[in-house]
């Protein structure tokens, strides 16, 4: 069925600052990653966005994500918040969530973990060496990583 | 004969009540009371004497030997001699006759008997017991008849028959008596003296003592005695204070106060702190010791009183102080718990915060110079080169500065550390990680602290990495981590023969971002020494440093109870 995950191919990105953004989107095209980017930028969108509620109502089950790139500090509802409603319902516990974000302090890292996110990655300040960071992040979850039919 | 010696008995117990009479009323003048009872013996031996039994004319038969050996035994030497002086003058002068040898006889003797035994008893404190007396009293008339031999023409031939069985039989029995009233009456004075001796110590340690005393009925609450400390303390006199009820001192209510007694009474030691009214007005604190005690037959409680007042109220204040020190404590620790929060915080929006505007500006900047790389001119290359340059070391500061905050925060978890392999780990990881660097690295065995093992690990990282950097141009590198023990203190060393710094600029060393030498020769961020200071600081120890140019440097540091 088409609301498989292995099927989806829409990497759903939640990140509120424009300009790392752009980086992003950037670095996916340089590494030519070429699956659908949706971008949501506070924690409330994208959980209305996973939930399919508010504006995301009866969305296209073909953009179901088949990853989250989801930053912490977000406007509205924080990324651990979001990381842990997620993983509090059947479709999506299961859902890969890599949590790619600015600090690398203690807490951020072991709350997250604690909450269930799959890689905790720190964005460099070095440009290239965010490049490579995305390319080694595209291959892993989008080509070698399974995951289970959804529920 | 016989109600003669009856005659003379009764002479002499009425003497012995007026001897001891006499005794008692003059007693601190020995001499005088000896020479008025040596006379007193004298006339009695005298009144003995007018009232005797004839055997023929100059010759009598009486009590005298009693009277004189008792002023002998009891009166001492002065007394017997008196005594013996008025009798032998009567017996001489006014009797006269054919038996004044033979009387004046006995009387010598019987006046030596006694003295021997008046210096027996005063040298063997031994008492004279009614054996002793019998025998005596047989010794003394004994010789009595022995003086007999001394009447004239053998009249001793007659005399003795007659008068042997009386003398041997009544004289001794009734020295015996006589003695017995003497004894009698001197044990009583004695036990007089002692009573008398006792009050002078009561009055001692009641009357003459600074402590307030008081004795107190344990069932009604009177009060039975009060000292003059107690009067000066209450204000009241010892008639009032006598006429007071112990509850119209102590202000508890009644009921209590005599639960209090009941108390006191059935145990020896009783330590209360009171509140007693004064005469003044005040109330003060006490502390009364009270035991029960018999007094004058009666079981009494015998209270000292202590003025506790300055001390109760020093005691109350330390414990005022001590609450709101708690009170305090508990704010500040509030207060530096809501900062430390704070600092956290801070801490976490400058980790996410100031880093973002960084990675956009070297991001774009590294995208600028790969789509216009090839139009920019070389300045213009080199400017976006340094803008990138900068973007990253301000990240780099800002990590560092993090990681200095971090230690600062977080808490230590004490254990035994051995930092003699936590150093060779280090020596062997960094050995690894520059196989090229040829450098000798002794380590002491049996360096052991109570310590984070943590921070101790990135401490020894930051001063062995110091170490390490600073010697890489020496081409015969030795590092030494040792210690020694002064003053009770372990210090800790971390030796190097590397390039050096000048002292003057030795207290900058620990502080962030200070560096001593240029940062394209050595590079780091000149945060790693702050980071060691504050994690020995942590640790309550110290650290510093000694060193000249191309001498190599020494860093000491303490841990400190560790």
């Amino acid at each position: 069925m088409s609301s498989s995950l292995s099927e989806s191919t829409v990497i759903l990105l939640v990140e509120d600052n424009p300009d790392d953004e752009e980086l992003t989107l950037l670095a996916f095209r340089n590494n030519q990653i070429a699956n659908p980017i949706i971008v949501v930028r506070d924690g409330a969108e994208a959980l209305e966005f996973l939930f399919k509620t508010g504006k995301y109502e009866g969305r296209d089950l073909r953009t179901n994500p088949r990853l989250v790139l989801l930053d912490l500090k977000l406007p509205k509802i924080g990324g651990l918040d979001v990381l842990r409603k997620l993983r509090g319902a059947p479709a999506t516990q299961f859902l890969p969530v890599v949590v790619l974000t600015t600090s690398n302090q203690d807490e951020d890292i072991v709350n997250s973990y604690r909450f269930g996110a799959n890689s905790f990655i720190r964005k460099p300040v070095e440009f290239s060496k965010f490049n490579e960071a995305i390319r080694q992040l595209g291959l892993y979850w989008l080509l070698l990583n399974e995951v289970p039919l959804a529920q | 004969m016989a109600i003669s010696i009856l005659q003379n008995i009764s002479l002499i117990i009425s003497i012995a009540v007026i001897y001891h009479f006499v005794s008692r009323q003059l007693h601190g003048r020995p001499l005088i009371v000896s020479a008025l009872n040596g006379a007193l013996f004298g006339s009695a031996a005298m009144l003995a004497m007018l009232n005797p039994f004839h055997f023929a004319t100059g010759i009598i038969y009486d009590g005298r030997t009693i009277i004189i050996a008792v002023a002998g035994l009891f009166g001492g030497p002065l007394v017997v001699g008196v005594a013996v002086a008025i009798a032998i003058a009567f017996r001489v002068f006014s009797i006269g006759g054919t038996g004044y040898l033979a009387g004046i006889l006995s009387i010598l003797f019987a006046a030596a008997i006694g003295l021997a035994f008046f210096y027996w008893r005063k040298r063997s404190k031994k008492p004279l017991d009614n054996w002793r007396l019998l025998a005596i009293g047989y010794l003394v008339h004994i010789f009595m008849l022995i003086a007999q031999f001394a009447l004239p023409d053998q009249r001793w031939k007659t005399v003795l028959p007659a008068i042997i069985v009386p003398v041997l039989f009544l004289y001794p029995l009734a020295f015996f008596f006589i003695c017995r009233l003497f004894i009698d009456n001197e044990e009583r004075t004695k036990n007089l003296a002692m009573l008398k001796e006792s009050e002078a110590r009561y009055k001692l340690l009641f009357k003459a003592h600074s402590s307030i005393m008081l004795l107190i009925d344990p069932d009604s609450g009177q009060i039975i005695d009060a000292n003059p400390s107690a009067e000066a303390f209450y204000g009241w006199t010892r008639s009032q204070l006598l006429s007071m009820n112990i509850s119209e001192i102590n202000i508890q209510p009644v009921d209590q106060i005599k639960e209090r007694m009941k108390q006191a009474q059935s145990k020896n030691k009783n330590i209360f702190i009171l509140k007693h009214r004064r005469a003044f007005g005040d109330i003060r604190d006490v502390e009364v010791f009270s035991s029960p005690v018999e007094y004058s037959g009666e079981k009494v409680l015998y209270s000292i009183v202590h003025d506790a007042t300055a001390r109760i109220q020093a005691e109350n204040k330390v414990r005022e102080l001590n609450q709101t020190l708690e009170q305090r404590v508990a704010k500040r620790t509030q207060e530096l718990q809501d900062m430390n929060k704070e600092l956290e915080a801070f801490a976490y929006s400058v980790s996410h915060d100031l880093r973002a505007p960084l990675r956009a500006i070297e991001g774009f900047s590294s995208l600028l110079s790969e789509e216009a790389g090839k139009t920019l001119s070389e300045s213009s290359e080199h400017y976006l080169g340094r803008i990138r340059y900068n973007a990253k070391k301000m990240s780099q500061l800002i990590d560092d500065l993090l990681r200095l905050s971090r230690i600062s925060r977080q808490n230590l978890e004490y254990s035994k550390v051995d930092l003699s392999r936590l150093a060779r780990e280090i020596a062997a990881e960094m050995a690894t990680r520059y196989p090229a660097r040829k450098l000798s690295i002794f380590v002491q065995e049996n360096m052991v602290a109570s310590a984070d093992k943590a921070l101790l690990e990135v401490l020894l990282r930051n001063l062995l990495g110091n170490a390490w950097k600073f010697t890489a141009s020496i081409p015969d590198a030795e590092i030494r981590f040792e210690y020694m023990d002064r003053d009770g203190q372990r210090i800790y060393s971390i030796v190097d023969n590397g390039i050096g710094f000048d002292m003057e600029y030795a207290d900058k060393l620990f502080s962030p971002f200070q560096r001593l030498h240029n940062e394209k020769e050595y590079d780091g961020s000149g945060i790693g020494l702050s980071i060691a200071r504050r994690i020995v600081a942590r640790h309550g120890g110290r650290i510093w440093a000694e060193s000249a140019p191309k001498k190599g440097a020494t860093f000491y540091f303490t841990l400190g109870g560790g």
